[in-house]
């Protein structure tokens, strides 16, 4: 039997137009695969590759009918599973919804049937990052009050970061970059998000002098630990070290 | 006293933070409260931890004194009147630009802010407030606030800063009133108690405030025998001081899921999806203290903030001033839990700033493992349903350092177990040591639809190597082992044996992993450690 493999780039909108492509596809008796295009690429004589080209349309249209068909709960398994740094995730995740669009229902309470135990593992992942981004993600102020961060996250948790800040900063606008996967949120007060493509150096807009605030911040930090109870081991496990590259009172 | 206001705002940073420090509570958790139009700021229902400091807690909110002047003494107290130290204040401008500088860079979530004794309680109090007013109504911040309360303050004054804030506190710091009168010898029990009477009747009246741990563990294993309501009880309103909240009941909104629910694709759209929920009240001018200046009034009415204390109220106690044994502090903690309705109690082991001859010295640094086996002791009441006289008697009235609570428990109750996980419900579930509230509920959701095997339960969070002893999973035990108390405890111990050795063996080392080994208590990050 011939496996149709769909190779897609590591992108939320590019692995659920994959996941479209390849349901749309769905010829019986034959097996359908989706891999990340950065996984090493295995020609064999039973597979057939097909590219696949992101769209924001098709990727619109899976979630859509996610939520109205399986729910929010479900819904939100996908968003997690999409941004987790797995090279699985995209197979996975076709898979889960093989299933659970067969079911019909909410399957996330489903933990004993290995697919949704495998998506529910991957969000968790993915979400386990982003939570602790909510914290850790520091900003300066460009001029022209923008409010500007780097991240460099394992999991690619910007999207999953995005809403939480344009509700949080309201008023002020910012952007967001990830200087691994080369994308930023950007949000202006009023307006939805949205994603900027591409490298981007802000180095020369940044002050070149510190400034106040992150003086304060870093005396205040140092401040506030108590000698007594020193523990860097407890610090470590909590706040581990690559995400100390980007914040500022590590520095 | 000589304040010295002409310092610089770092080195009144540096003071005023050192000076808070040793005030545990941090957590920016339990209420939840969306943008606001114009307005910076929002408010996260599970906590957010900025930082880790050196000693591995979680910096979440900026945590400052406005003054560390102090007109009383107490005796554990860095900043207590007769101490030599430097005395300095922010103004309230100070106060705010601090905060929503920090705000603004995602340093924190908000700020803690508490205060010495200036004058009296009532000055303090009124202090506070403005600062409060300041920042919420002109720097219009919308992020979390948490305040303390000061013992001995008139009502009102207390009531005007918890329609600003997200939190109040009131620090009960010593489990008795013969501690109290030890160490604080100007604070009486009955002026911390009776101001959080009061707060509670008027959270109790906000629809807008999220219920405490303690009371939603019970609802869901129906022991809400367990939770007293008090304006339920022949107490009457005048009792708790409520005239304030007269006659104004608003029931409790929808289920905000059911609003999430129709945020559909927010993912690549852009819209957030965390829309607006729809049963926060608009607390009416009726609600606010008269005290409150008209525009003032008019301005909280207009519904941007969640109303009375939303985050509810906490407390702190000091672990090891004073001669109280575990069973007195976690009797003490169970009571406000009960008949307070807090939100959290804190513990404190003692660290000595003072050296007063009151006060006992620590040689061997602060009782961190005590500290740490009442914190898991708090959990297990409000998480797990326990009821402090199940872990502590009068008779065995301290915690076993050597083993955490729940197995010790467990282990003097070896009659209830095997449990079966295909079958025991949620409550008993919760009871098994290895196994917590989320596992507890995974198992339950999981096994409506399909067979519990002893891999799946792993993959749902359960820690078998702690749980096996005391579980069948379709009749079957994971490996054959005797249901037997010295067989268990040895095999437990063994477990633990590095833990435990790591954690005696001297000061620094004792601290290790306190936090992070022991998923009963992370603060703030209950969420994610799932
Ligand atoms: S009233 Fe508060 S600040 Fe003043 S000495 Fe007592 S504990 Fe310290």
């Amino acid at each position: 039997m011939i496996t149709k493999v769909f190779y897609c780039e590591d992108r939320p909108e590019a692995i659920l137009t994959a996941i479209y492509d390849a349901w749309a596809d769905s010829t019986p008796n034959r097996e359908i695969r989706i891999n990340l295009r950065s996984e090493a690429v295995q020609v064999s004589f039973v597979e057939i590759q097909i590219p696949v080209e992101s769209s924001y349309e098709k990727a619109e249209k899976v979630l859509l009918s996610v939520s109205k068909r399986l729910g929010f709960r479900v819904h939100r398994l996908i968003e997690g599973a999409l941004c987790a740094a797995e090279n699985d995730k995209a197979d996975a995740i076709f898979r889960f919804l093989q299933y659970a669009f067969s079911a019909g229902h909410d399957v996330s309470g489903e933990y004993g049937t290995p697919v949704v135990m495998r998506l529910f593992e991957l969000d968790r992942k993915a979400r386990r990052e982003s939570h602790l981004m909510l914290g850790f993600t520091r900003f300066s102020i460009l001029p022209g009050n923008i409010a500007f961060a780097k991240i460099g996250p394992v999991n690619d948790v910007l999207p999953l970061l995005a809403d939480h800040f344009a509700e949080r900063f309201n008023t002020q606008p910012f952007l967001i970059y990830d200087e691994k996967r080369h994308r930023s949120v950007v949000y202006t007060p009023g307006e939805k998000w949205y994603f900027l493509e591409g490298e981007l150096d802000l180095s020369s807009q940044l002050p070149a002098l510190a400034d106040e605030y992150e003086r304060l911040w870093k005396r205040y930090f140092d401040s506030v630990a108590i000698r007594e109870r020193f523990n860097p081991v407890c610090q470590r496990t909590l706040c581990p070290l690559h995400f100390r590259e980007y914040m500022i009172e590590f520095k | 006293m000589d304040v010295r206001m002409s310092l610089s705002i770092e080195e009144k940073l540096e003071i005023l933070s050192d000076a808070a420090k040793y005030d545990v509570s941090c957590s920016s958790s339990g209420s939840d409260r969306a943008a606001v139009k114009g307005a910076i700021g929002s408010s996260q229902a599970c906590g957010i931890c900025h930082s880790f400091t050196s000693d591995g807690r979680c910096i979440s909110l900026l945590k400052i004194l406005l003054t560390n002047e102090c007109v009383y003494d107490c005796k554990y107290c860095v900043n207590r009147r007769s101490r030599d130290t430097v005395r300095t204040a922010f103004t309230p401008e100070e106060v705010c630009e601090l905060t929503m500088g920090f705000y603004q860079r995602n340093y924190i979530e908000g700020l803690f802010l508490s205060s010495g004794v200036v004058k009296s309680p009532d000055h303090t109090m009124e202090l506070l407030y403005e600062v409060l007013f300041l920042l919420r109504k002109k720097y219009r911040f919308m992020g979390y606030i948490h305040v303390k309360g000061i013992p001995g303050a008139d009502s009102v004054l207390l009531e005007k800063a918890g329609f600003l804030a997200d939190r109040m506190s009131l620090n009960l710091e010593l489990p008795t009133e013969a501690g109290l009168h030890l160490l604080a010898p100007s604070k009486k029990e009955e002026n911390i108690l009776g101001p959080m009477r009061h707060i509670q009747g008027g959270i109790h009246g906000n629809a807008a405030a999220s219920k405490g741990v303690y009371r939603v563990t019970r609802e869901k294993i129906g022991q809400t025998q367990d939770v007293n309501y008090l304006w339920e009880t022949a107490l009457t309103k005048e009792e708790l001081g409520l005239q304030v909240y007269d006659g104004v009941q608003i029931p409790r909104g929808s289920d905000r899921n059911q609003v999430a629910a129709v945020s559909g694709s927010s993912f690549m759209s852009g819209v957030p999806s965390r829309i607006q929920a729809t049963d926060r009240y608009t607390p009416s001018s009726l609600w606010l203290p008269e005290s409150i200046h008209r525009e003032d009034r008019n301005w909280l009415a207009s519904g941007k903030l969640s109303g009375f204390v939303p985050a509810g109220q906490s407390t702190q106690m000091i672990i090891g001033a004073t001669n109280e044994t575990d069973f007195d502090i976690m009797s003490k903690a169970e009571n406000l839990y009960q008949n307070f309705d807090l939100k959290r109690v804190y513990y404190s082991a003692f660290i000595n700033t003072t050296h007063d001859s009151a006060l006992p010295e620590t040689p061997d640094g602060p009782p961190l493992l005590r500290e740490h086996r009442l914190y898991q002791t708090d959990f297990l009441m409000r998480y797990y349903g326990f009821q402090a006289r199940e872990i502590l008697t009068p008779e065995a009235p301290d915690l076993p350092l050597l083993y955490d609570p729940k197995c010790t428990w467990a282990l003097r109750h070896l009659e209830q177990f095997p449990v079966e996980v295909t079958r025991a419900d949620y409550g008993t579930l919760l009871r098994v040591p290895g196994i917590g509230p989320t596992s507890a509920k995974r198992i339950v959701l999981a096994r409506r639809t399909g067979m519990l095997t002893f891999d799946a339960l792993k993959r749902m969070g359960v820690v078998l190597k702690r749980a096996h002893y005391f579980i069948l999973c379709g009749g079957q035990q994971l490996y054959r082992t005797r249901i037997n108390e010295s067989f268990i405890s040895s095999e437990l111990i063994a477990l633990d044996r590095e833990k435990n050795w790591q954690l005696l063996r001297s000061t620094n080392v004792r601290q290790m992993d306190l936090f992070a080994d022991f998923q009963l208590y992370q603060p703030n990050t209950n969420i994610i450690s799932a």
